[in-house]
Parts: structure tokens; sequence; C-alpha cells
């Protein structure tokens, strides 16, 4: 068991540096929208929710904060940068854990890689 | 044998009550039961204590709940690369926290080996006293972990359940009174009753009925 956990600090730090060595896909952190900071990409297919009322996401067409994309204002704005995070895993995930209960057709629900690769930007 | 199958299961019934049919895919939930059972591992291990003849028996159960608990870890970090992210400088406080509570556990079980132990405390009692404390401190950083990143316990019910259980099982016995008597099956049920529970916390959500 000493031997099993020695063994695992080096390949804990090998597998933080070069990723997993499984042949999945690999998203990379780097500077998008003139993040601050690196993020995720994430991947966002507006054919897949035009059934949507546009509202639910684009509230700055209706409460006169802009006519920007998504990632003008979350990425860019100093004061709603911090909560990037917290505000799309909720608006993403709320809304398609409630259709996939609904046993209507959804996005990912939970699993990181099903939303953080290179796609349709959203 | 009761208080383990009771452990366990109600840690994962907890986890089914808002959103049973709620998959994540067979690798996401499959890795995330393994989490929940070696969260149950620790609750069940502070539960039987590892004094007198269960000495034996408590070392093993810790063993096994390292394994458990590596297998989550990995599982997940070697199976969605994104997660990767979430172990690095920036990730949310959840994951910080859930990364305590495995290296604490790493510590806590090495610094209780005979050989480090008697090293670092002379007195049982003291040790003792650490002993307890790392390993409340451990279970909080893990249960913050679970709580606060959401994915299974959604609402505000399920994570009032979720602490009453662990404030149950963690602290039940010193009302009562009890302990239990003879634990040397318990790894090996342990780690088949949990096994059974993976399989079942990943194939509910994931199976079309």
């Amino acid at each position: 068991m000493k031997l099993f956990l020695i063994l695992l600090i080096p390949l804990s730090i090998a597998l933080l540096i070069l990723g997993t060595p499984l042949p999945v896909e690999h998203p990379v952190k780097r500077h998008q929208w003139q993040s601050p900071e690196p993020i995720l990409p994430m991947t966002f297919a507006h054919l897949d929710h035009v059934g949507e009322n546009c509202l639910v996401c684009h509230h700055n067409y209706n409460d006169d904060t802009g006519n920007l994309l998504c990632m003008n204002c979350h990425v860019t704005n100093s004061d709603l940068w911090p909560l990037l995070e917290t505000q799309f895993h909720d608006l993403c995930r709320d809304c398609h854990e409630a259709k996939k209960l609904l046993n209507e057709e959804s996005g990912p629900t939970r699993a990181c890689i099903d939303c953080h690769l290179d796609g349709e930007l959203p | 044998m009761k208080s383990l199958v009771f452990t366990i299961t109600s840690v994962l019934f907890v986890s089914f009550l808002a959103t049973p049919g709620l998959g994540a895919g067979w690798a996401w939930d499959v890795g995330n039961g393994f989490g929940f059972v070696a969260f149950a591992g620790l609750l069940y291990l502070s539960k039987i204590g590892g004094s007198g003849r269960n000495v034996r028996a408590h070392q093993l159960l810790g063993f096994v709940v390292l394994g458990v608990t590596v297998t989550h870890v990995y599982w997940l970090l070697l199976l969605d690369a994104a997660v990767i992210e979430y172990v690095k400088p920036g990730a949310p406080l959840y994951m910080w926290t859930g990364i305590a509570g495995f290296l604490m556990l790493v510590v806590l079980i090495f610094i209780s080996l005979p050989e480090y132990r008697l090293r670092l405390h002379k007195r049982y009692a003291l040790f003792k006293f650490w002993h307890l404390g790392l390993a409340l401190l451990t279970i909080i950083g893990a249960g913050h972990h679970i709580v606060v990143s959401g994915f299974y316990l959604g609402e505000p019910y399920q994570v009032a359940l979720f602490l009453l259980l662990v404030a149950i099982v963690f602290f039940g016995d010193s009302f009562l009174g009890k302990r239990e008597a003879d634990t040397r099956q318990s790894s090996w049920v342990f780690l088949g009753l949990g096994v059974f529970c993976v399989a079942a916390f990943a194939g509910i959500r994931n199976v079309p009925f």
C-alpha cells in the first residue's frame, strides 16, 4: 500500500501536467473572448436551441443592458466575470436538467467534457 | 453488518430523492458513484472505531475506503479531460475541499499505522483525539465537496437529509452508547456492497426504463 501511494505521487503530477493519456478529447484553457484569465472552451449549438425563447439567454435584448453577445459582457465586465462559471452552469445545467426530467430532448447535465469543448461559439 | 448496509444505502438513497432518473452518462455516474460509496465508507469507519479487536478490521477498511476514493478521483481525471482543470489553481472551493478531504484521508491512514503513530503520539488518548478530529475534518471536507458541487444533491431538503444522516452516523452511537462488536468481515462486505451500489447508482440513472 505504501509503494502504491508513493507511485501515485509522480503519476498524479504527470497527470496534472500532461492530462489524461487516454484517447479522449482534451480541452485547453486559454484566453478567449478577451477573458482576463484563461478559461475552458465552451460549445453552444444555436441550432439546437431554436425552440427556446431567445430572451431566456439574451436578456439584454429586453432589459437595456446592450445588444452584444453573451461573452462580450460576461467575460469582459469586471462585475460579471467572477460570476461567469456559476451563472453559465446554472443557466445551462438547470434548463437541461428540467428538460431531461420531462423526458424532453436535452443537452448535457453534469459531465464537464460534454460542454467544455471547442465547437460552435456562444 | 446492518449498520454498514444502512450507511451505504442511505447515502445513495438521499442522492436519488430529487432526480432519480437524471443520468450524465455511465462514465460520469460510475465515477461519482465511487465517490458516494467512499463517503459512506468514511462515515462507517467513524462508526466502528478501531480499538480492541477491531484494530485490524478498521485499518483494512481504511485502506479499502482509500482505494475507493482513489478510484473516484482517477476515474474522473482519466475519463473526463476537462476535470483536470478543476484540480488546478482557479478551481472552485468545493473542489479544494474535496482534494483536502482526500489528502487528509491519506495522512490520517498513514500516521495511524503503529510504526508512525508511536513516534508521533506517546499517549494513546492524544492519538485518539487527533485521529477523531482529523476524521471529522475529512468528513466535513468530503461532505462540502458533495453538497456544494450540487450535482446530485440539488435540493435543500436533500442537503438537510444528508447532513442529518452524517450526524446520525457520526454521533448517533455516542448518544446511544453502542459500538459494533465485530467488524472482521466489514471490508469485504463493504467492497462487494459498494460495487453493487455503484452499479445501481449509475444504472438507475442511465438505463432507460
